[in-house]
């Protein structure tokens, strides 16, 4: 189940980047209030799906996908909201097409990867979180590096920072820590 | 200025004129009696605490981004139907967008709520008024949708582990 959701959480963000080039292909001086104004509309969705939910409303596509992708016990599509609010935060927060879709690309894909790595053949536990291993770390960092082709040598530090920040237990999801670690990263360093 | 900003900035359609200007005014107050109305829908004592606590660090946090980035307003720099005066105190505060942070914290305070859809309805018109007056851009309004949104889980995290230590304080005292 968890390689099924980190599978969707890769596709995910593929689609997001693809998405955000092709309007910035057409519209260039425009690209980021309609990827903005995608992102509103899937956010108000995503809050009466997860209302209704919470409500117990039987919805059967929502429920299939939630009994395939989502994990037990925890509120109802919990993840993609955090994903979401993390896009909304780089869109918002980051200047171009380059450094929005680089976050995406190491939320969606390091994270994505680095999980069904560290999850099939992690062994070694990181020192300052059991919960997460050596080979998962490396592995988001090695994973984010392609983010080299949106914004060059800063895809070093920041997949390096990223994969620091998602190694620690921060007691919040790291869909928004990510994105908030790729927002500090091109405000202050980048 | 973008595309989405700049057509909605030059509509003219009375009601919402009057309308967005009432929120312009009155929004936060609107909001504050709203929700000392509607804390009995909220269900937990605990997410009564949460949405305090998340208004408070809201409010920091917002504050100190608008005072950091200290962009101007549209309505000054831009052609809107509703130009602002350039002394205004709050003229380079557009980012983020207040009125979108605190009222999309209360729609995360209220999800599973009774009053959910109340509160998403008057934080849509009360995010697309801001839009419509041109006190803010688009990415002004979504960035304070995502800090809203944030703040609240923040404030969520840190008030059950302010009970998680607590209660083995009380546990341990006992």
């Amino acid at each position: 189940m968890e390689t099924r959701r980190q599978l969707v959480h890769i596709f995910v963000g593929i689609l997001m980047i693809a998405f955000a080039l092709l309007v910035y292909q057409s519209a260039p001086t425009s690209w980021k209030e309609i990827v903005e104004a995608a992102l509103i509309i899937f956010l108000l969705l995503g809050l009466v799906i997860i209302d209704l939910k919470l409500k117990r409303v039987k919805i059967t596509v929502v429920d299939w996908l939630l009994d395939v992708f989502e994990r037990p016990n925890i509120m109802p599509a919990h993840g993609a909201l955090w994903y979401w609010v993390g896009a909304m935060l780089l869109i918002s927060f980051t200047s171009g097409t380059r450094q929005f879709c680089s976050g995406i690309f190491i939320l969606s894909i390091g994270d994505g990867i680095s999980t069904i790595i560290g999850k099939r053949f992690g062994n070694h536990p990181l020192p300052h979180n059991k919960n997460k291993t050596w080979e998962g770390t490396a592995t988001f960092f090695l994973a984010s590096l392609p983010a080299y082709f949106f914004i060059g040598a800063a895809a070093f530090p920041l997949a390096l920072l990223c994969a620091l920040v998602e190694s620690m237990n921060l007691h919040i999801d790291d869909n928004f820590t990510i994105p908030l670690a790729c927002v500090l990263f091109f405000q202050f360093i980048a | 200025m973008g595309v989405i900003t700049s057509f909605i900035s030059q509509l003219a359609i009375p009601f919402i004129t009057e309308v967005s200007f009432l929120f312009q005014e009155q929004a936060y107050v609107m909001l504050a009696l709203l929700t000392l109305l509607t804390f009995p829908f909220f269900k937990l004592r605990k997410r009564i605490l949460i949405t305090v606590l998340g208004v408070l660090l809201l409010i920091a946090v917002v504050y100190a981004a608008k005072s950091y980035y200290a962009q101007p307003r549209p309505c000054l720099t831009q052609d809107v139907r509703y130009p602002c005066e350039a002394g205004e105190p709050t003229s380079y505060q557009s980012f983020p967008s207040g009125h979108a942070a605190v009222s999309f914290l209360l729609v995360a305070a209220t999800l599973g709520t009774p009053v959910f859809a109340l509160y998403l309805i008057l934080a849509f018109l009360i995010s697309f008024t801001r839009l419509y007056l041109g006190v803010h851009t688009l990415n002004d309004v979504v960035a304070g949708i995502a800090i809203g949104i944030a703040v609240y889980a923040l404030a969520e995290i840190i008030v059950n582990r302010f009970i998680e230590v607590w209660k083995k304080w009380k546990l341990g005292a006992s």
